[in-house]
């Protein structure tokens, strides 16, 4: 995750996560990450994610088997191939995540995810070109 | 855009305060642990 990170901070880019637990819960997770300098913003309200129009799946997605295999895959992959284990997980699963560059308060791109197990491409959504 | 300026990261920052000088990539969560 850092290394990811400071390729994205070298292009001028700064890069901060928003999720649903709090600060507390926060700490570990990021630091097992091997990014506990990170910035990152508790939201357990989620009015951040409604504010960017981030909204919870339908009954349709939540029991779509296609989204819930490849979302099981990804769980998989990090629990076990990448040893980060098992835990409660702390959020709303049924929340959609998505990703955002924002400058001067702005949203001036932005990627929305299909489904949970979506990968978009952080660096080059972290290029800004009115910069 | 009001929780821009609201809810503040672990160093007090808001999002419109950390965007006011460079671009930032913001990456939701749905949940982790």
């Amino acid at each position: 995750m850092k290394a990811r990170r400071q390729t994205i901070e070298a292009t001028g880019t700064r890069v901060a996560f928003i999720h649903m637990g709090s600060e507390a819960e926060a700490r570990p997770f990021f630091a097992r990450w091997g990014d506990a300098e990170i910035a990152r913003f508790s939201d357990p309200e989620a009015r951040l994610y409604r504010e960017f129009g981030l909204r919870r799946m339908s009954i349709g997605e939540i029991f779509n088997l296609s989204n819930w295999l490849t979302v099981w895959k990804r769980g998989f992959e990090a629990a076990i191939i990448r040893r980060f284990g098992f835990g409660v997980p702390v959020g709303d699963p049924l929340r959609m995540p998505g990703a955002f560059l924002v400058h001067q308060g702005r949203i001036v791109r932005e990627y929305r995810h299909q489904t949970p197990a979506d990968r978009p491409d952080y660096e080059s959504l972290a290029v800004c070109e009115i910069s | 855009m009001e929780m821009m300026e609201t809810i503040r990261n672990q160093h007090g920052e808001s999002l419109r305060e950390m965007s006011a000088r460079q671009p930032v990539l913001v990456i939701f969560l749905r949940h982790y642990g």
